[in-house]
């Protein structure tokens, strides 16, 4: 644990000490990346700032907990990624959940590209590809390629073996691009006017 | 097709993360062709392309709904503090009921000094209901009070309750029992070292308790208080004053922590006396060295 008076650990201390102040330093740290991660897996603007929220509440709930072990960053996620799936599970058995498969693009989605008129197609594809990809391949892929952490690092945030997040990540985007590959030929096929048909081996979201 | 046999490597190529024999190994694995060259550099190609996936701004209320949750926490934990001093006064707390029904014991028990402690309890019994009241009545004052004055209000109330130990503390320093007057020293510790009077009763203890535990105690707890320079002095004069070599010892220790040349004369006439423990003489000879 860094004795930086400014460290993520240090603060985070700091609170669990009763210093709620330095709370608000952490979350100008780290709420944009937080939203980041929630709008790749929930797709849902609304949503994704209503988990943010619930992060730090959970972050003063638990503060006691707090041992100063380890990166501040890995355990600010965990409690991130547990609360996603608390969220995902509640949804899922409310109905509210929504295969992206079935209800094509995003809303949310639709929004930015709205503006983007000239988006690369390619870009758009992979978007819609990484909403088809599973939760547990696609929190890997969101946690080592945008976030940055090492594998090591999202075994400890996921609650998995380091060899289970290698086999996520190596079989998400070999399934990544097997999709980009399949919605390139459709959107080509769409282009041409030809019918799409719907291919029934497609795998739903899955957990 | 890339075998999953070569997941490390694979994963590792991906993150940058192989080192210079996992590398080698790699790059043999690829001349090889048994890792596909052309489909990891596809996959490494997407995997760098997800960094491009655009993400919205975040909604803009949402660092005004953190904030008003964060000060809303605030104020509950200012809430909790009140509360807890409340129970502080009121006797409640661990700490302070165990004291005073120490102090009640101790009172009840002594036959020669029942009727004098009585009334010395009976006095700091009626203190204690009358600041309990007195302060129960200020902390619903305050808080009907403006909330911006929490912080000089929380002042006002902890200097009270350092009062309120100063009393306990010089009432047990006259208890007959050893247990009860080296409590009085420990309670001393939780007061502010500016504190005139609790510096003049622990030099009272120091020079005439007839308990060295005590004394010993006496000692430890008037270095928080050395910075005033009469207690300095006080320490000094306090040298000659002692027989007892273990506290004759304690009080070298302290001169040298504090630094203080004056003690060296007190030392030099303790040393004359030639039945003095031999352990202490040479610690006092050391002492002076040092000063």
């Amino acid at each position: 644990m860094t004795f930086d008076s400014t460290s993520d650990n240090t603060l985070m201390v700091k609170v669990k000490n009763g210093d709620l102040e330095k709370l608000g330093l952490l979350f100008e740290r780290y709420h944009r990346r937080l939203f980041g991660f929630f709008y790749r897996l929930t797709s849902r603007r609304d949503l994704s700032s209503d988990l943010v929220q619930d992060v730090f509440e959970r972050i003063l709930k638990y503060r006691n907990s707090y041992t100063g072990e380890g990166e501040f960053s890995s355990w600010i996620f965990c409690i991130a990624r547990n609360l996603y799936s608390d969220q995902y599970h509640r949804m899922k058995q409310n109905g509210e959940y929504e295969n992206p498969e079935e209800s094509g693009f995003s809303r949310d989605k639709e929004e930015i590209h709205r503006d983007e008129y000239d988006e690369s197609g390619d870009r758009m594809l992979l978007e819609q590809a990484l909403d088809r990809l599973d939760s547990e391949k696609k929190q890997a892929l969101i946690l080592s390629r945008i976030e940055g952490f090492r594998y090591r690092e999202i075994a400890e945030i996921t609650g998995c073996s380091e060899s289970l997040v290698k086999v996520r990540i190596f079989r998400g985007l070999k399934e990544l691009k097997e999709i980009v590959a399949k919605l390139g030929k459709e959107e080509k096929r769409d282009r041409s006017g030809k019918t799409t048909k719907t291919d029934p081996d497609t795998k739903s979201n899955m957990f | 097709m890339i075998n999953e046999k070569y997941i490390d490597l694979v994963t590792g190529y991906l993150q940058d993360t192989l080192d210079d024999e996992e590398r080698r190994k790699f790059d043999e694995l690829v001349e090889s062709g048994k890792i596909d060259w052309a489909e990891t550099r596809e996959w490494k190609a997407l995997f760098h392309e997800m960094g491009t996936v655009k993400v919205p701004e975040p909604d803009p209320t949402m660092n005004e709904r953190f904030h008003a949750f964060l000060k809303a926490e605030q104020q509950q934990q200012e809430l909790e503090q009140q509360k807890r001093w409340t129970s502080l006064l009121r006797g409640q707390l661990p700490g302070t009921g165990q004291l005073l029904q120490s102090l009640w014991k101790t009172v009840a028990g002594t036959r020669d000094n029942m009727r004098k402690m009585s009334r010395a309890v009976f006095e700091i019994r009626r203190y204690a209901y009358v600041f309990g009241i007195f302060l129960t009545g200020l902390i619903i004052g305050i808080y009907l009070v403006d909330r911006n004055h929490q912080e000089e209000k929380i002042d006002r109330l902890t200097a009270e309750i350092y009062e309120l130990r100063e009393m306990v503390m010089v009432t047990l320093l006259d208890n007959h029992s050893a247990v009860d007057r080296l409590r009085a020293v420990n309670i001393s510790m939780d007061i502010p070292p500016e504190d005139q009077r609790v510096a003049e009763a622990l030099l009272k203890t120091l020079n005439n308790d007839p308990n060295i535990n005590v004394r010993l105690a006496a000692t430890d707890a008037l270095v928080r208080h050395a910075s005033n320079p009469e207690v300095r002095i006080a320490l000094v004069a306090s040298i000659s004053r002692q027989e007892s070599p273990i506290v004759q010892a304690a009080l070298a220790d302290v001169m040298l922590e504090l630094q203080e040349p004056r003690a060296v004369e007190e030392f030099k006439k303790l040393l004359a006396d030639n039945g003095m423990d031999t352990l202490v003489r040479y610690k006092l000879e050391n002492t002076i060295r040092q000063l």
